[in-house]
């Protein structure tokens, strides 16, 4: 009994994904529960939100580049 | 003037706390939310909200009613009073659906207006009888573009996972929400979930993934916040998400429980005449109290707290059964919902005083002391039941200072026989004569009637003392 009521494409993959992943062992870091909680937001936030998840790993992808620059001019 | 007794409850607010001074309700507004506050005070939308009852009415006030402890700048607004204070682990399902209603809407509503609501704990509402209204003034915030709904959270944990716990598993949610003050975490309620629980509404969504983004993102060392700040979380994402909340929580339906309560009222064993006595015994009792406020043990489907109404001011009718409590207050919702406010209570375990320092959440018996206690077809529910001594609640009833109206059903009768089937008779002290010389020790009987069927009593007393001429 599937009940999903978007009909967004974007939607499928996270539910599949955790369909089948399941759920992770406990975890063991203290830092604020927020963290998941604001990045599921922009998960389910439609295609304004997953804009801004594009954005952030565009980002890390910069700055991950943007160090092995640096160590190269070196 | 009385001293202001700070209402310990309110605490963990930077932005202010609530007091109480001569029985009136206070607010002080310190200057950490004094620009928002002032903003949405003037605002077209605290207007329309309070217009609507949505919010509690809220005036200025003077700031020489506040306690010695005000900083320069702060601002005291008074409140209109909660006649009386419940919790959300006495609510039943349709009152936190109901609850969490009203917090998603008033969220969309601020949205559109360039608010936002800080905060969503169930804590934010208050019932006034059966209709639910948002309490916290200082939620409201102005909204900052690009900043996430820091409430999601806390939606999820207050509101959603106890709504999908009775939906979804048909288990109530009153006794976790006892526990745990601050609601389900995402992690321990998604252990409760089959691998077909998966497929129901909202639970990868809100459930899985928020226990997986949580443990995910803790041992994560970068900020996740701060890049989000930084790339900026659009208003249109926290729109959708707010109203694809409010469609969950629209389906979420507790299945029409058939409990062996809210089937009583149905296959009561009251012959049509001993009904009429009854009511009419009520009725009576009512109009010679005059009641501001009556509590209803045991109220059931509310058959006798509807009567209690036609005169009384308010009623909190009070029942250990959530079905019951829910259908009461489904029907009660759909008249006029002023009088009646509808709790799930264990009277055996009362909800006690809760929190830090044990202040700030209160005990029953803290929120004010009622007129009228009625205890109808209860007792030997209490006796023979939860096995405590007749003694023990007559003494309790008297305590609490109020006037009665209480039933007395002898063995003899089929639904006694019924709860005496698989035990051993060893209530000796559940006899009516008895029962009466122990009333008679802590009350003054001002009418008792046998009902029709010779098995029921009725009794209306008043308190010893209570205006007695000695």
């Amino acid at each position: 009994m599937l009940h999903h009521t978007t009909s967004s494409a974007c939607r499928y993959s996270l539910p599949l994904l955790l369909l089948v992943l399941g759920l992770p062992a406990a975890a063991h870091a203290y830092v604020d529960p927020g963290a998941g909680s604001m990045f599921l937001q922009l998960l389910l936030g439609g295609s304004a939100g997953l804009l801004v998840v594009f954005r952030i790993f565009r980002e890390r992808i910069y700055r991950f580049f943007g160090r092995r620059k640096d160590s190269q001019e070196k | 003037m009385t001293e202001p007794a700070g209402v310990s409850g309110s605490f963990r607010d930077p932005g202010g706390f609530v007091f109480e001074r001569d029985g009136r309700v206070f607010r002080v507004i310190t200057r950490h939310s004094l620009d928002d506050w002032n903003a949405f005070a003037a605002s077209e939308l605290r207007r329309e909200l309070e217009r609507d009852r949505l919010l509690i009415g809220t005036r200025p006030a003077e700031p020489a009613s506040a306690p010695k402890v005000l900083e320069s700048g702060a601002q005291v607004v008074e409140h209109d009073r909660v006649p009386f204070v419940s919790y959300p682990y006495e609510w039943s399902f349709a009152m936190l659906k109901d609850a969490a209603r009203l917090t998603l809407d008033l969220l969309e509503r601020a949205l559109a207006q360039g608010f936002i609501l800080k905060d969503a704990t169930s804590y934010n509402v208050q019932f006034l009888a059966s209709r639910p209204t948002f309490i916290d003034v200082l939620s409201f915030a102005r909204y900052r573009e690009g900043e996430p709904w820091a409430g999601y959270n806390q939606f999820c944990k207050m509101f959603l996972y106890p709504l999908m716990l009775q939906a979804y598993k048909r288990v109530p949610f009153q006794s976790w929400l006892r526990s745990e003050l601050e609601g389900i975490d995402p992690l321990s309620f998604s252990r409760l979930l089959s691998l077909r629980d998966r497929l129901r509404p909202g639970v990868l969504a809100h459930v899985q993934a928020h226990a997986w983004l949580q443990q995910r993102l803790a041992a994560d060392p970068t900020s996740v916040r701060g890049e989000i700040r930084q790339a900026g979380l659009p208003r249109q994402a926290i729109v959708k998400n707010v109203r694809g909340l409010r469609r969950l929580v629209e389906r979420l339906q507790s299945a029409e429980e058939k409990t062996v309560w809210a089937e009583y009222e149905h296959s009561c064993s009251y012959s049509e005449e001993a009904r009429k006595q009854k009511e009419e015994f009520v009725r009576e009792a009512v109009a010679a109290q005059q009641p501001q406020l009556v509590w209803d043990l045991g109220a059931n489907i509310g058959r006798f707290s509807r009567i209690a109404a036609e005169r009384a001011d308010y009623v909190v009718a009070m029942d250990g059964d959530p079905a019951s409590i829910d259908l009461l207050y489904r029907q009660a919702r759909k008249e006029d919902g002023e009088t009646i406010l509808p709790l799930v209570m264990n009277l055996a375990n009362l909800s006690p005083d809760q929190g830090w320092q044990g202040r700030e959440r209160r005990s029953l018996a803290a929120r004010g002391r009622p007129d009228l206690i009625l205890a109808l077809a209860l007792l030997h529910h209490v006796r023979i039941s939860a096995n405590i001594p007749v003694e023990s609640f007559l003494e309790w009833l008297a305590d609490i200072g109020s006037a009665l109206v209480i039933e007395f059903v002898t063995k003899e009768d089929a639904r006694v026989r019924q709860l005496l089937l698989n035990k051993d008779d060893t209530y000796d002290d559940y006899e009516r004569a008895r029962f009466e010389a122990c009333l008679a020790r802590r009350f003054r009987l001002q009418r008792s009637q046998p009902l029709d069927g010779g098995t029921r009593f009725l009794y209306f007393a008043r308190p010893l003392g209570a205006g007695d001429p000695d």
